[in-house]
């Protein structure tokens, strides 16, 4: 693997900004066709799919964002709740004037676009759920959470370092060589934006903290949602997935009335970028209805 | 190698796509709003060559760097690859985007056709800067030797060895030569039409004659009317600063910079002076 610029090395590829209901939206967009939403996960930037733009743009209009409060987009005092990142892609897509998207989203994005798909299921045609479902977790992947959290507050905390974003991105690889320089230094620049570490934090807080919450859990993780969810839906999972496990994901998908499931070996968090061919084989063969 | 050139564009607005001009299908980077600056690359390059540059002078001007014909993810069309080529090429560019004129910064080769340019199609060039340019005077036999064994080697046989040996002589720190610069040229190199090409672009087209074709002549020079800045390095491998003054000497509205401590690449082994330098220049009334 090389560089970011290398992955996208003489592709058409723009980096724009949208206005997305008042909310600055950076995009990193390629290709013409149906439109296709990519959503990061928790403290995360459209750079995660970098190793799947490309493949994707001989299909589909693709737009890569960064969710409200996240990358380069716009950061506006909300709780950073999940129905805020629902509100800012269902925005989103009146703004690029989609009737109808794929949605395909990251941990938190997986989590947004179930919640989207079941709010509102005449605007999603096709749904990817990556390593995350409307599934409250079970006692490991507490664990898993909690930690998180901990290196989530040493990656914001008010001494920003390169090392503690590292041990925060190694989190979501099974190898953690899959953390180049550049990614640490994409997110180091990012979170080093005036004010951006602070809003990192809460969204972390409030994310994680409310998926090891008992009493609140249910504000993320409501399972009854799954069972709306009207479109076709691809749960695309790994072995060494943190948080959800395997198992938890097959019962999720089993609520959802037209899934199917897809088991990845040697990725964990970010299958799209451990296992990008695989991930761009299957995720486009289920997009294109194969 | 942390910084990287996505670092470089993170959260900037750009593009980067491709166009037909004049038939040939055309890779661009585009960045910016403002009056239109066109950056032209060196000869066997690609517009990688201003990746230090294009985000700089998007903050005031409209930029475009591309691939010149026969190049980087450019088409590769059977033709003569003679200054008047590439100088049609850029035109067919200009017209194809709806830019009536343009300032043209040219580096190495891109010096050569952006002079040409501003001598054969006046109307079209606004101002004028010429980084280490060629044309003024045949490149010496013996460094046309050099280049085009290095060139030919490299797409010959594609390796890391073959392309940092080619990539050598751009550089006075030669750590600048990062894997992503040498990666990026080994895709391009990688290309079947490469070998094909790179034998017109540094075989025919270097030899003398043809040089003296396109030869930009004190009486060609003088009568450049766009207000010119040439730059030019301390270290340059093809011509010393003091020579390349001649450019300055016959060209009416002229200056000098020169940039210290680079080779043949100062827009990228001394960024941020030569952005400063030529951001005032282009900006002036």
């Amino acid at each position: 693997m090389g560089t970011i610029w290398v992955d996208l090395l003489g592709q058409e590829i723009r980096q724009t900004y949208y206005n997305a209901n008042g909310v600055r939206t950076r995009v990193l967009e390629a290709g013409s066709g149906p439109p296709l939403v990519f959503l990061h996960g928790t403290g995360g930037h459209a750079e995660c799919y970098a190793r799947n733009i490309a493949a994707h743009a001989a299909h589909f209009h693709v737009y890569a964002i960064d969710f409200v409060g996240h990358g380069y987009s716009d950061a506006p005092d909300l709780p950073y709740g999940v129905q805020d990142f629902v509100g800012h892609v269902h925005s989103f897509l009146d703004t690029i004037g989609a009737k109808r998207a794929s949605i395909s989203g990251e941990s938190l994005g997986g989590m947004t676009g179930a919640w989207l798909a079941a709010k509102y299921p005449d605007r999603v045609e096709r749904l990817v759920l990556n390593t995350g479902i409307l599934m409250p977790l079970e006692e490991d992947g507490r664990k898993d959470v909690a930690d998180v959290l901990q290196r989530s507050r040493a990656a914001s905390g008010q001494q920003l370092t390169r090392e503690g974003v590292r041990k925060r991105m190694e989190w979501l690889m099974a190898d953690p060589k899959s953390v180049t320089d550049e990614l640490v230094e994409i997110r180091f620049k990012i979170y080093s934006q005036p004010g951006r570490a602070a809003v990192m934090r809460k969204v972390a807080e409030t994310l994680f903290g409310i998926s090891i919450d008992r009493e609140r859990e249910k504000e993320l993780f409501d399972s009854d949602q799954l069972k709306k969810i009207q479109c076709p839906t691809l749960v695309l999972w790994t072995r060494h997935n943190p948080g959800q496990s395997v198992e938890l994901a097959e019962k999720g998908t089993k609520l959802i009335p037209h899934a199917r499931m897809t088991v990845f070996e040697k990725s964990a968090h970010w299958p799209q970028w451990e296992e990008p061919e695989r991930f761009n084989k299957e995720h486009l063969d289920f997009l294109l209805g194969k | 190698m942390s910084n990287t050139i996505w670092c470089d564009f993170l959260g900037e607005p750009f593009r980067s796509a491709y166009l037909e001009a004049g038939g040939v299908r055309t890779r661009y980077l585009e960045a910016g709003d403002g009056p239109a600056v066109i950056l032209l690359h060196g000869r066997g390059g690609h517009l990688e060559n201003w990746i230090k540059n294009v985000v700089p002078l998007s903050r005031r001007f409209h930029v475009f760097a591309l691939d010149m014909v026969g190049h980087g993810f450019s088409g590769k069309p059977e033709i003569e690859y003679t200054i008047s080529a590439y100088a049609s090429h850029v035109e067919a560019f200009l017209k194809a985007q709806g830019v009536a004129s343009a300032s043209l910064v040219g580096q190495s080769l891109g010096g050569w056709v952006a002079a040409w340019l501003a001598y054969s199609s006046p109307a079209l060039v606004k101002k004028l800067v010429l980084v280490n340019s060629n044309g003024f005077r045949p490149i010496p036999p013996e460094v046309v030797r050099k280049i085009r064994e290095s060139s030919m080697a490299a797409v010959e046989n594609v390796s890391v060895e073959s392309i940092v040996a080619r990539l050598k002589p751009l550089f006075l720190d030669q750590r600048l030569i990062s894997d992503e610069l040498v990666r990026i040229r080994m895709e391009i190199y990688r290309q079947p039409e490469m070998k094909r090409i790179m034998k017109s672009v540094m075989g025919a087209e270097l030899e003398p004659e043809r040089q003296k074709e396109f030869e930009l002549t004190p009486e060609r020079l003088r009568r450049i009317a766009a207000p010119t800045l040439v730059t030019w390095s301390t270290h340059d491998p093809l011509c010393s600063w003091e020579e390349a003054d001649r450019y300055r000497r016959n060209i009416s509205q002229s200056e000098f910079h020169l940039l210290r401590d680079c080779a043949h690449w100062p827009q990228y082994e001394r960024a941020e002076e030569f952005n400063g330098v030529v951001m005032e220049f282009l900006a002036r009334r």
